[in-house]
């Protein structure tokens, strides 16, 4: 992740001469409702791209995993070696397999789209792979999701303060610690957690989620559990994750602290920390947030690695578990639900943009 | 007019350090500047007249350092202190309460995340904070004193011209009534009709309210507009200062003429 | 003889990036001299065979880093771990540099349409988890040689360069001396050779910097959890051994943090050069970074 450029920021309003009936003349009337349905617009295409490039790419890949993953389906139910070409042909109907790779792709996009079917999951048949991903779904938007607002929030914190007191001894060492550390995979500070706090310190566990021994439910001891299962991997994103975003936020800082109205505000003799919350940071935190909905990506990339090491069972144990057995439509499902949400936040940040930063340029 | 001085400046010495050595932008300075009146500082630039303006200011950033002088400030009701040695809280205080300034209006100095209404109301609460219940009366007021609408406090500043923006910071400049405005460039940037307007609501304003103003422009044409007395500047030395008729009709140095002659006048041409 | 110049003029402007170059010099020499190393280490036996030495040695004077469960030299398969690790960043790195300067090019200098589809595309794979779709290339890339490993992941890491060396081709291109060049020349190629990438070439250094550190990345993660392409041992995979075979649990410490010590150095002095390079180049972050 590096630093985003900050958002276009409006000149003047156009002051073009607009229709005025029709479409066209509501859509100038109404400027935000122009950019939300230009902005939803993008998304639909965004979502349908990316689905159709993650389709593909499964389907056009050397080796064609459908190919093999029959041939262990045959393995581990059928054990006629000489599997019939009807049943082969049921299965590939089942696993939406059957006909040219356009009628695979329209039929595979009507079921995701109408019905939210992936179809069954091979670990798990005939359950279908969302059901398996529904049940690893909420521990991956904990895990992930907390880490990564906590991640956000201590990064720009702290990053606005060693942009605001550069020079300063405690400045420089945060500055220097995030260049080297901004862009570490999460997994080599979980692993060194994992080395000292559960096995030389046996502080803290090392797998799961949980304390199997504990009912799931809504009791304290469960919730207790949990919270502790959780320490070291959350706590490994949000590390890394923190000093990312106070690199990123001291270079958004700094150009700021040059600006016109923060001499005018020195000059009105405000106090220090209001500068910095109210003139300063306001001014760089909200391009952090296009910068936050960007690096999700990213983050749930980081993430897989930090769930396989935990056996955290969410999203990204499902889909290394899926790929070690070749069960294609659980590792579609997986890619499908991350692309879905790391846009739908995009779309959701975007669209909240215009009502938090009065600059951002809507119109147009 | 009374002769008192607000401000006392004496052998007042500005360096700038660069890696090829240091360069002085103002040297040798003395200047006093007279309660209620208006003090134009004139000069082109690179003659030090906007270094001037930002040490009084104590908004001189590095390499820039005051490296001589004194700045004596008589504020009312309390007691003179030298406005090149003030430090920390005693120098927060000092500022807008007693000593604003009024930077150039094209410049980005309203805060663009926050309303009008907001960059009124932190500096008032935080210098006068028993001026709260009244408060959005008192902004309305100073917005009308310069001519704006009260719906300018609910606006954004990409929302405003060059010129209101210009107003806007010319009302807040005076909302604590302090003894002296720095303005830097007041008209610079501007329309010639905003201009104007703008210099008129700046007389306006020491009429009404008696504030003392150091006007900081290269035209002259706003100094013989607005100024009660006019010092030239020219390469960081003060090189005149008197009353604005007596400079316009008879200037004792060479530069002086020569930056009068520089004002465009009906029926002459330009040489 | 200009060009050398002009990159020693660079790097007196900016020690962050002059560490960061010393620090990737170091380890490139490291790597070239690893084979030598090797032999040093082995004397007349081969420290990287199976059972060269007794399993599970701890860290001493005669193997600095202790021995594997195969007996193999910690010290030894670190090293040459490291030359694999730096020859897939530079391919892949060089890969992604060249499918996204030309991406750039033909999107920032053409614009319209082309220039919509190009970076609405780039812009995806930007923003989607890619990981899964890497994941799911290796699983059908068993054994396969380095280079076809650096091809591999430079499919996921060029949209890194092309993003970055795309914004400057819109800030260059819209610069009077290119429109001059455009008005008395009009040949794109001509433009592109003579104005642009000798304006470029510190970006075009950045998204290098940047490709290669997510290749690495990528590869390393794959290793992790096991899916790494079959008989290329690089540090990522010296991980996923120590990982596998339990030195976690059996306290052999060296086996993954020097390997992940050195990961975290390379990725800082990469990052130091993305760094440092920018601060030169870029005014608008010209002292950003700061000291």
């Amino acid at each position: 992740m590096t630093t985003e450029a900050p958002p276009v920021v409006a000149v003047d309003r156009p002051q073009d001469s607009a229709p005025t009936t029709g479409v066209r003349a509501w859509l100038s009337r109404h400027p935000l409702a122009a950019y939300a349905i230009r902005r939803f617009g993008l998304y639909l295409v965004e979502l349908w791209g990316a689905l159709t490039i993650a389709f593909f790419f499964f389907r056009l890949m050397p080796g064609d995993p459908i190919q093999t993953l029959i041939q262990t389906l045959q393995q581990n139910y059928i054990y006629n070696q000489q599997a019939s070409a009807e049943i082969i042909a049921r299965y590939q109907h089942e696993f939406g397999l059957d006909g040219n790779f356009f009628s695979q792709y329209l039929k595979y996009m009507e079921k995701l789209v109408l019905h939210g079917d992936l179809g069954p999951s091979l670990i798990n048949y005939p359950t279908p792979a969302q059901d398996v991903i529904l049940r690893a779904l909420p521990w991956t938007i904990g895990l992930l999701g907390i880490s990564a607002v906590l991640a956000w929030v201590f990064g720009i914190i702290i990053g606005a303060v060693a942009g605001w007191r550069r020079g300063k001894l405690g400045s420089s060492v945060a500055t220097n610690l995030s260049i080297a550390l901004s862009h570490v995979p999460y997994f080599f500070i979980a692993l060194i957690l994992v080395y000292v706090f559960a096995y030389s310190l046996g502080m803290l566990p090392a797998r799961s989620a949980y304390d199997s021994r504990i009912e799931p439910g809504l009791s304290p001891d469960f919730i207790g559990s949990v919270l502790k299962y959780g320490l070291l991997p959350g706590l490994s994103i949000v590390i890394i994750g923190t000093f990312s975003w106070i690199l990123s936020t001291r270079m958004l800082m700094v150009p700021v602290l040059g600006e016109d109205y923060l001499v005018y505000a020195e000059a009105k003799g405000l106090k220090g920390w209001r500068i910095l919350t109210r003139y300063a940071l306001r001014n760089c935190y909200l391009p952090q947030i296009t910068a936050f909905g960007i690096s999700l990506g990213f983050i749930f990339n980081g993430n897989v690695l930090v769930e396989q090491l935990f056996n955290y069972p969410g999203l990204g144990t499902t889909l290394v578990t899926a790929i070690q057995q070749l069960d294609f439509n659980t590792i579609l499902g997986v890619t499908n639900i991350a692309i879905f949400s790391v846009l739908t936040a995009v779309l959701i940040l975007d669209l909240l943009l215009p009502l938090l930063d009065p600059r951002v340029k809507y119109w147009k | 007019m009374s002769e008192q001085a607000v401000l006392e400046v004496s052998g007042l010495e500005v360096t700038y350090s660069t890696n090829r050595g240091d360069v002085r932008a103002v040297q040798g300075l003395d200047l006093s500047v007279r309660r209620g009146e208006i003090l134009g500082v004139a000069g082109e630039s690179g003659s030090g007249k906007s270094t001037l303006a930002v040490a009084l200011l104590r908004l001189l950033k590095p390499p820039g350092k005051v490296t001589a002088g004194s700045a004596i400030f008589h504020p009312k009701g309390r007691s003179p202190v030298d406005l090149l040695k003030v430090e920390g809280e005693e120098l927060r205080v000092l500022r807008w309460s007693a000593l604003s300034y009024l930077p150039q209006g094209s410049q980005s100095s309203l805060n663009p995340v926050m309303r009008v209404e907001d960059q009124f109301r932190d500096v008032i609460l935080e210098h006068a904070p028993q001026r709260k219940e009244a408060l959005s009366e008192l902004i309305h007021r100073l917005l009308a004193q310069v001519g704006l609408e009260p719906r300018v406090t609910r606006m954004h500043p990409h929302e405003l011209s060059g010129g209101m923006k210009q107003r806007v910071l010319m009302a807040i400049c005076v909302a604590l009534e302090p003894d002296l405005v720095i303005a830097d460039e007041p008209t610079t940037a501007l329309d010639v009709t905003i201009q104007r307007v703008i210099l008129q609501s700046l007389a306006d304003l020491r009429d009404d309210f008696g504030v003392t103003l150091m006007v900081i422009s290269h035209d002259m044409g706003v100094h013989a507009q607005l100024a009660d007395r006019v010092a030239v500047m020219y390469e960081g030395r003060l090189v005149e200062v008197g009353d604005v008729h007596q400079v316009f009709k008879d200037p004792r140095h060479e530069y002086t003429r020569q930056l009068i002659e520089s004002i465009p006048r009906v029926g002459r041409r330009a040489s | 003889m200009r060009f050398l110049e002009a990159v020693l003029r660079t790097v007196r402007h900016s020690r962050r990036l002059a560490t960061g170059l010393v620090i990737l010099g170091l380890m490139v020499l490291l790597a070239l001299l690893s084979p030598l190393i090797v032999k040093a280490i082995g004397g007349s036996t081969d420290p990287l065979e199976l059972a060269a030495y007794e399993r599970w040695l701890v860290p001493g004077p005669g193997h600095l880093l202790g021995t594997d469960q195969f007996g193999r030299d910690v010290f030894a398969m670190v090293i040459s771990a490291l030359a694999v690790s730096l020859q897939i960043g530079a391919i892949a790195g060089l890969i992604s540099t060249v499918v996204g300067v030309i991406v750039a090019f033909v999107a920032g200098y053409k614009g319209g349409w082309i220039d919509g589809l190009l970076s609405t595309f780039t812009g995806i794979l930007l923003v989607i988890p890619t990981f899964p779709l890497l994941i799911a290339l290796s699983a059908y890339a068993k054994n396969v040689s380095l280079f076809q490993v650096g091809v591999m992941i430079s499919i996921f890491s060029w949209p890194f360069a092309a993003k970055t060396i795309r914004s400057q081709v819109l800030s260059l291109r819209s610069r009077p001396y290119v429109d001059l060049a455009r008005v008395s020349k009009a040949r794109d190629l001509e433009i592109i050779g003579t104005e642009l990438l000798p304006n470029l070439l510190p970006f075009i250094g950045v998204g290098f910097a940047s490709s290669a550190l997510g290749a690495i990345f990528g590869l390393v993660g794959l290793e992790v959890i096991g899916l790494g392409p079959g008989g290329v041992i690089d540090l990522g995979q010296i991980i996923f051994n120590a990982i596998n075979t339990g030195a976690l649990t059996l306290g052999a410490w060296p086996m993954f943090v020097v390997p992940i010590a050195l990961l975290t150095l390379l990725f800082a002095a990469l990052n130091m050069i993305n760094i440092g390079l920018e601060e030169v180049y870029n005014p608008r972050l010209r002292g950003v970074a700061g000291e």
